[in-house]
C-alpha cells in the first residue's frame, strides 16, 4: 500500500459511532474486548467475593448482599440455589468472558497487525462482528441473573442431567437457556474472531517476517486461536444437543431418571457420560486456550525487561506446539472417577503427564531468560515474574491431578479449586495484567502511574496466594468444593478460621483490583504522555506513531530483517536491535529471495490466482534462519 | 448496616434457647398444645428430632430457609394438621389432584419435595411436635453430625468480629504511604532526579517475598498436618497414599528450587546503570537435560500410576466380595444390602415409588404399582376435564387484588388460558403411559427375562452402611435422577453415580469406627460416605453414615434390618384387578409403543 492511500484511508471521515462503536480498527476493536473484560471480570470477581462471604460467615447477615441481590439473599444470607448460580456464573464468566475473550480478544487484536506488520486483521468486518457477538453474549448471560427462576447454578460445567432437567434444580429453567444461548453467541464470536487471528498470521506477515522471526506473543496467540478453532465447535454441537434434550423430548443424555415431582421420564438410551466427553474436549484446550496467550506475553515481556533473548526461542515454539497438540488428547482426565472405562483412565493419565514437561520446559526457559539479565520492574514485568511464580506453583499440582490414582482421592476437593485458580486462573491474570501495563502505551498513548502499579501488584499477588495456597491443604485433608455451607460434618469445622483468611484475602484483592481500575481508567486521560517506544522494545509495535491511524504505519509497512529478541547483542552500542534493523550481510540467502524486488507483495495477489499448496507452505513457515 | 432492634431479638432469642436447653425443666414447660390430638411430650420430641435430622434436615431448618421454607410457625400459617401431615407423607397426590393449597406451595421452589410415605401418622406428628416446640435452638442444619461450624450467634454482625481500631489504623496507615509516595513522585518530578528507586524496592521485595512465602507454606503445614490426607482406612488406600508421598517428593523440592530461583534471580540480576546483559539466546544442552529429567521423572510416576490404577479400579473385584448397592438421589442416600441369598435383586427406575424408592423388581409389587398408576391417571384427567373450573375460580378471585399479587395471579391465569398447565398435565399422562407400557413388557417377559427373579425379595434398605474389618466390599452406584459422587475420603474413595450407567468401587476397609474413634479420641466420630458432584441446592447437606464393625457385631445389625418384601404369598385381589386394567389398556396402548429402547431387562 502506498503512503498516499494510507493518508486517505487516514482522513476518512469518522463519525463517533464508526470510530468508537462499530469500529472496524483492531486497535480499537482491542480496546473494546479489554474493556468489557475488564468490567465482566469486576463482576465475576464481586460475585466470587459474595459468595466467599457466605463461607466464611455464615451465620452473619450482610445486608448488602440483600441489597445487591434482593429476594436471592433474603435476611443478607445467600438462598442456597443462588449461591450456586453465582458459583457458576463466576466460573463462566471468568472463564470464557474475560480469559478467553478479555484475553485473547484483546491482545491477538492489538498484537497480531501490529507485530506481524500489517494494516490491519484479514477481515476488519469479521473482527467487529466478532465483537459484537461477544458483547451480545455477555448481555444474555447476564441477563440470566434476572430472570424469575435464577441464573443457571449446576456449575460451569453445565453437566445434565442436572442442567437439562428444571425440576432438578431452579437455575436449570430459563437461567440455563440463556446461559447455552449465551455461549452459542460467544462461540460464534471466538469462531470469527479465530478464522481472523489465523489467517492474518499466515498471510499478511510484512516482508522479512517468516515464522521463525514471530514473537512468542504471536506464536502463542496464533495457536490458540487453532485452538479455539478446532474445539470450541464440538462444545456448540454438545450444548446444541442439551437444547434438544431440555425442548425437544430427546435423549443424548438422559436415561433411567425418576425425578421428584415429575416421576420417571421417557428418556432412555442417552448417556451423561457424553456430554461430560464432549465438553471436556472443549473444556481442557480450553484451559489452555487461557494459559497460552498468557504465556506468549510473559515471553515477550520478561525478554524486554531482563533485556536478554528470551533463552531457546526454538525451544518455546516446539514446546507451545507441544502444549497444543497434546492438549487434544488429555480431556479424559477430568473425568477418571465419572464411571468412564478404567481403560481410558490410563491412556489420559499417561497424556495428562506428559503435556507437563513442554510446560516445564517453558519454566526453566524463563528462569534462564532472568538469569544474568538486567531487569527493570516495570509493571508489566513484575506481573510477568508473578505468572512464572504462580504457573511453577499451580503446575506441579497437576502432577497430582493428572496421576488417576490421586485423582480418586482430590477428585472435585478444595485441592482442584486451588490447582486451576493458581494455574489458569491467577496465571493468566497475571498475564493479561502484563500485557495490559506493557501495552498499555500502545493502546492509549499515555503511560500507567507506577507506584500505584506497584501497589497493583504486590497487593494482588499476595492476596492471590492467601487466597489459593490454604486451598490445597483444605483439599488434601477431602473438604469437597461447590458446598454452600460446611455444616454436614463436624472436620469441616477446623477450616472454618482458614475460610476467614481466605474471604478476607479475597476482599484485599478486590480493593487491589480498585486500585487497578482508578489506574487504568484515570491514566487514559491523566497519564503520562509515553514516547514511540518507552520501553526500549525491538519488535515492529513500536515503530508505528503513539496516535492511532488506520492502516497501522503512516508510510510503508516496515520490512524485518531479523528475529524478535536482539537485546544487549555483544558489538552494538544499544541494548536493544530493532527487528527493522538491517543485519549487516548475515541475512540469509532464502530471505533474499523472498523479498527480491519482483516477488509481489502480498496484499496485491490478484484475486482467482491459484497459489499452489508448497509455495503456500513455503511462505507460511519457510525458514529465514542460519 | 446492621439493623439493631433485630440482633438484639435474636441476642434474645438465644439467650432464651440457652436458658431453655440447659434446663429440662424450663423445656418441658414451653411445651405447646396437642398437635393432632397428641400430647407432646419429651419423648415424641425427641423422636421427632431424631426423624426430622434424618429425613428433613437436608433441605429444611426450622428457622430459616434452606431448600425449603422455614418451619416454625407452619401449623399456624394452614391450620389444618390433616393436610399438612398429607403433604409430607405425599406432596406429589396433593398436587396431581389439584388442591389449591399444595399447588401453590409447589411452586416455592423448582424442585418437588420428597416423598415420605413411609413416615407414619404418628411419625410425622412427632416431626411436627418437634418443630412446633422450636427445634434445637438455632442451629443452621441440624443434622445428626451437630452443626459443625464453630457458630457464635450472640455476635450476629459482622462489626463484631472485626478490631475496627485496627482495621481503621491500618487503611490510615495505607492513605498516608500513599500520600508520602505521591509527594516524593511529585518532588522527583520536579526536581528531575529520582529518588526512590523502585527497581531496587521491588528487587528487595522480591527476596524478602520469596522467604516469607516459603515460611507461611511452612507454618500453614505445621498447623494442618494432622488434617492432611488423614489416616487411610482401607487397603489400597496406603498403596494411593504412597503415590501421594511419591509425588510430593518429586514436586516439593522443584517447588522451593524454581521459585526460590525465580525470585532470587529477579533480585540478583536487578538493572544497575552501566551493566549489559548477557547475551544468552539458547544452549541445547540445558535444554536437553530439562527436557529429559522431567520426563524421566515423570515417566516413573506413570508407571507408579498406571500401576496403582490398575490394582485400585481396573481389576474386577474380588469373589469373596459383599456387594452393596448405594443408591443416591435429591437429596439423600439409602444402601440395599442382599439378605439371606446374597444376592441382590434387579432393580429398575420405573418400578420407584415412595413405598419401593429403589424400584426393586418383584412382580407383585410390580402389578401394584401399574394399578396405583392407572389410578394417577385417572386423577389428572379428571383434573383435565376440571381445568375451566379452576380457571374460572381464579379469574373470579382476581378483583381486590392489587400490585405484586395480582400480577402474580393476572400470570397464574394465564398459564391456564394459554393452556400451559393442561399441556403439562398431558405430558405427565404421557409419561405415566410409557412408565405403564414398560412395566407391562417386563411383566410379559417374565417368565423369559432375568429380571423378576425374586432375589430382591430378602434385600434389605438401610440408611446408613455397616461393612466387615478387613472384608472386601463393592459399592454398586445408582442415581435415581443427576449425577452425584460417592466420596468417601477415609478409604480414599470416590466414584461418580450416574444416572443410567452402573458404576462400582471395591475397596477393603482396615480400621473399624472404634478404633478410629479411639485414634482420634472422639467417642462420636463417624465415618461418612458424602456427595461431592453438585446435584442441586442440597448438595452441600448429602451425607451417609458408615459403620466399620467386627463380623459379629455386622451380623447382629443385619439380622435387624427387615427384608423388603416380606410377603411372598401374592395377594389375590391386587392380581385380579391388574389383569383387569392390563387387557383394558393393551388395546388402546399397542400403538403407543414405539419406544424401542426397553429399559427393562
Amino acid at each position: 500500500m502506498s503512503t498516499a492511500t494510507a493518508h486517505a484511508d487516514h482522513h476518512l471521515k469518522e463519525t463517533f459511532i464508526s470510530k468508537y462503536v462499530f469500529s472496524m480498527d483492531h486497535k480499537m476493536i482491542s480496546k473494546q474486548f479489554l474493556i468489557t473484560g475488564i468490567i465482566m471480570g469486576v463482576i465475576g470477581m464481586g460475585m466470587s467475593i459474595a459468595f466467599r462471604l457466605q463461607l466464611a460467615w455464615p451465620d452473619t447477615s450482610f445486608p448488602i448482599l440483600e441489597w445487591l441481590f434482593g429476594r436471592w439473599a433474603p435476611d443478607g444470607k445467600l438462598d442456597p440455589g443462588f449461591y450456586m448460580g453465582l458459583v457458576t456464573i463466576h466460573g463462566t464468566i471468568m472463564v470464557f468472558y474475560v480469559l478467553t475473550a478479555g484475553l485473547s480478544g484483546t491482545f491477538a487484536n492489538l498484537l497480531i497487525p501490529l507485530q506481524c506488520g500489517a494494516r490491519d486483521m484479514a477481515s476488519p468486518f469479521m473482527n467487529m462482528l466478532s465483537y459484537w457477538f461477544f458483547f451480545l453474549s455477555s448481555v444474555v448471560l447476564l441477563s440470566s441473573v434476572f430472570v424469575e427462576t435464577g441464573p443457571a447454578s449446576g456449575g460451569w460445567t453445565i453437566y445434565p442431567p442436572l442442567s437439562a432437567l428444571p425440576k432438578a434444580m431452579a437455575g436449570s429453567g430459563a437461567g440455563m437457556t440463556l446461559w447455552l444461548v449465551a455461549i452459542i453467541l460467544f462461540i460464534a464470536s471466538s469462531l470469527l474472531g479465530g478464522i481472523n487471528y489465523i489467517s492474518t498470521v499466515l498471510n499478511m506477515r510484512t516482508k522479512g517476517m517468516t515464522m521463525t522471526r514471530l514473537p512468542l506473543t504471536i506464536w502463542a496467540l496464533f495457536l490458540t486461536a487453532v485452538l479455539g478453532l478446532l474445539s470450541f465447535p464440538v462444545l456448540l454441537g454438545g450444548g446444541l444437543l442439551l437444547m434438544f434434550d431440555r425442548g425437544f423430548g430427546t435423549s443424548f443424555y438422559l436415561s433411567d431418571i425418576w425425578l421428584n415431582g415429575a416421576g420417571a421420564l421417557e428418556h432412555t438410551g442417552g448417556s451423561p457420560i457424553l456430554f461430560q466427553h464432549l465438553f471436556w474436549f472443549l473444556g481442557h484446550p480450553e484451559v489452555y486456550i487461557i494459559i497460552m496467550p498468557a504465556l506468549g506475553i510473559t515471553s515477550e515481556v520478561i525478554a524486554v525487561n531482563a533485556r536478554k533473548p528470551i533463552f531457546g526461542y526454538t525451544a518455546m515454539v516446539i514446546s507451545l506446539l507441544g502444549i497444543a497438540f497434546l492438549s487434544f488428547i488429555v480431556w479424559g482426565h477430568h473425568m477418571f472417577i465419572t464411571g468412564m472405562n478404567p481403560m481410558l483412565g490410563t491412556a489420559f493419565l499417561i497424556t495428562t503427564l506428559i503435556i507437563a514437561v513442554p510446560s516445564a520446559v517453558k519454566t526453566f526457559n524463563y528462569l534462564a531468560t532472568l538469569w544474568r539479565g538486567n531487569i527493570r520492574f516495570t509493571n508489566g514485568m513484575m506481573f510477568a515474574i508473578g505468572l512464572v511464580s504462580m504457573f511453577i506453583s499451580g503446575g506441579l499440582t497437576g502432577i497430582f491431578l493428572g496421576n488417576a490414582t490421586l485423582d480418586i482421592q482430590l477428585h472435585d476437593t478444595y485441592f482442584v479449586v486451588a490447582h486451576f485458580h493458581i494455574v489458569m486462573g491467577s496465571a493468566a491474570i497475571f498475564g493479561m495484567m502484563a500485557g495490559i501495563y506493557h501495552w498499555y502505551p500502545k493502546m492509549f498513548g499515555r503511560l500507567m502511574n507506577k507506584p500505584l502499579g506497584y501497589l497493583h501488584f504486590w497487593m494482588t499477588f499476595i492476596s492471590a496466594y492467601l487466597v489459593f495456597f490454604p486451598m490445597h491443604f483444605m483439599g488434601l485433608a477431602g473438604v469437597p468444593r461447590r458446598y454452600y455451607s460446611f455444616t454436614l460434618l463436624p472436620e469441616y469445622g477446623v477450616w472454618m478460621d482458614v475460610n476467614v483468611l481466605i474471604t478476607s484475602a479475597a476482599i484485599l484483592g478486590g480493593i487491589a483490583q480498585l486500585i487497578f481500575l482508578y489506574n487504568f481508567f484515570s491514566s487514559i486521560w491523566f497519564g503520562k504522555k509515553s514516547s514511540e517506544n518507552p520501553w526500549q522494545a525491538t519488535t515492529l509495535e513500536w515503530t508505528t506513531p503513539v496516535e492511532h491511524i488506520h492502516g497501522n504505519w503512516p508510510g510503508e509497512i516496515p520490512t524485518v530483517h531479523r528475529w524478535a529478541y536482539d537485546y544487549s547483542k555483544p558489538g552494538y552500542e544499544e541494548d536493544f536491535i530493532m527487528q527493522t534493523t538491517p543485519d549487516d550481510g548475515q541475512e540469509e540467502q532464502l530471505f533474499e529471495t523472498e523479498t527480491s524486488p519482483s516477488a509481489p507483495d502480498k496484499k496485491d495477489v490478484p484475486e482467482g490466482e491459484t497459489v499452489m499448496f508448497w509455495a503456500l507452505i513455503k511462505k507460511w513457515f519457510g525458514s529465514a534462519r542460519a | 448496616m446492621i439493623s439493631r432492634p433485630k440482633t438484639i431479638l435474636k441476642l434474645s432469642l438465644f439467650l432464651l434457647g440457652l436458658v431453655i436447653s440447659t434446663s429440662t425443666q424450663a423445656y418441658k414447660s414451653n411445651l405447646t398444645s396437642p398437635i393432632n390430638g397428641q400430647e407432646p411430650t419429651d419423648a415424641r420430641i425427641e423422636e421427632g428430632s431424631k426423624l426430622f435430622a434424618s429425613n428433613c434436615a437436608t433441605c429444611h431448618a426450622i428457622d430459616r430457609k434452606l431448600i425449603g421454607p422455614a418451619l416454625s410457625g407452619v401449623l399456624a400459617k394452614y391450620d389444618d394438621v390433616d393436610y399438612v401431615i398429607d403433604w409430607i407423607q405425599n406432596n406429589a397426590a396433593l398436587i396431581s389432584a389439584g388442591d389449591p393449597r399444595a399447588v401453590e406451595a409447589s411452586k416455592i421452589d423448582a424442585s418437588a419435595m420428597n416423598l415420605f410415605t413411609n413416615l407414619s401418622d404418628d411419625q410425622v406428628t412427632s416431626i411436627l411436635m418437634y418443630i412446633e416446640n422450636g427445634g434445637d435452638g438455632d442451629e443452621p442444619v441440624a443434622a445428626e453430625g451437630g452443626a459443625a461450624a464453630p457458630a457464635e450467634p450472640v455476635d450476629e454482625s459482622l462489626f463484631g468480629k472485626v478490631n475496627w481500631g485496627i482495621v481503621i489504623l491500618s487503611v490510615l496507615m495505607f492513605v498516608i504511604l500513599v500520600l508520602i509516595v505521591g509527594i516524593i513522585e511529585l518532588v522527583s518530578n520536579i526536581t528531575g532526579r529520582q529518588i526512590i528507586n523502585w527497581n531496587n524496592v521491588n528487587a528487595f521485595m522480591m527476596i524478602v517475598f520469596v522467604f516469607i512465602f516459603f515460611a507461611l507454606v511452612l507454618y500453614e503445614y505445621s498447623v494442618h498436618k494432622q488434617f492432611l490426607l488423614p489416616e487411610a482406612s482401607s487397603e489400597h488406600g496406603i498403596e494411593l497414599d504412597r503415590m501421594m508421598k511419591w509425588t510430593f517428593m518429586a514436586t516439593i523440592p522443584v517447588f522451593f528450587i524454581t521459585q526460590f530461583l525465580l525470585f532470587y534471580f529477579s533480585f540478583r540480576y536487578r538493572h544497575r546503570e552501566g551493566r549489559k546483559a548477557y547475551y544468552y539466546p539458547h544452549n541445547n544442552n540445558l535444554e536437553y537435560i530439562w527436557t529429559t529429567v522431567p520426563a524421566v521423572v515423570l515417566t516413573i510416576l506413570v508407571l507408579g500410576g498406571l500401576k496403582s490404577w490398575k490394582n485400585i479400579v481396573k481389576s474386577d473385584p474380588p469373589a469373596n466380595t459383599t456387594e452393596i448397592e448405594v443408591f443416591a438421589y435429591q437429596f439423600g442416600w439409602q444402601a440395599r444390602y442382599a439378605g439371606e441369598d446374597g444376592k441382590l435383586g434387579q432393580a429398575d427406575f420405573n418400578l420407584i415409588s415412595a413405598t419401593n424408592p429403589l424400584g426393586v423388581a418383584n412382580l407383585e409389587y410390580a402389578k401394584g404399582l401399574l394399578v396405583e398408576l392407572e389410578e394417577e391417571i385417572k386423577k389428572i384427567e379428571e383434573r383435565i376435564a376440571g381445568l375451566g373450573k379452576e380457571e374460572a375460580k381464579l379469574r373470579s378471585t382476581l378483583g381486590g387484588l392489587v400490585g405484586e399479587e395480582r400480577k402474580k395471579h393476572l400470570k397464574e391465569i394465564e398459564s391456564y388460558a394459554s393452556g400451559e398447565v393442561r399441556d403439562d398435565l398431558e405430558l405427565t399422562i404421557r409419561a405415566r403411559k410409557t412408565q405403564i407400557d414398560r412395566i407391562k413388557r417386563s411383566i410379559e417377559a417374565a417368565e423369559t427375562a432375568d429380571f423378576y427373579n425374586g432375589y430382591g425379595n430378602d434385600d434389605q434398605v438401610v440408611q446408613e452402611i455397616h461393612l466387615v474389618i478387613g472384608k472386601p466390599v463393592t459399592l454398586r452406584f445408582r442415581a435415581r435422577d443427576v449425577i452425584h459422587s460417592a466420596y468417601l475420603p477415609y478409604f480414599r474413595a470416590q466414584m461418580n453415580v450416574v444416572p443410567g450407567l452402573p458404576t462400582q468401587f471395591t475397596f477393603t476397609p482396615t480400621k473399624t469406627t472404634n478404633e478410629m474413634r479411639r485414634l482420634k479420641s472422639d467417642p462420636e466420630w463417624d465415618y461418612y460416605l458424602v456427595c461431592n458432584k453438585i446435584c442441586g441446592n442440597a448438595h452441600f447437606n448429602m451425607k451417609l453414615k458408615v459403620v466399620v464393625e467386627q463380623q459379629s457385631d455386622y451380623d447382629k445389625w443385619l439380622a435387624e434390618q427387615g427384608a423388603l418384601f416380606v410377603k411372598a404369598e401374592p395377594e389375590a385381589p391386587t392380581e385380579e384387578a391388574t389383569e383387569a386394567t392390563e387387557t383394558e389398556e393393551t388395546e388402546t396402548e399397542t400403538e403407543n409403543q414405539t419406544e424401542e429402547g426397553l429399559a427393562l431387562n
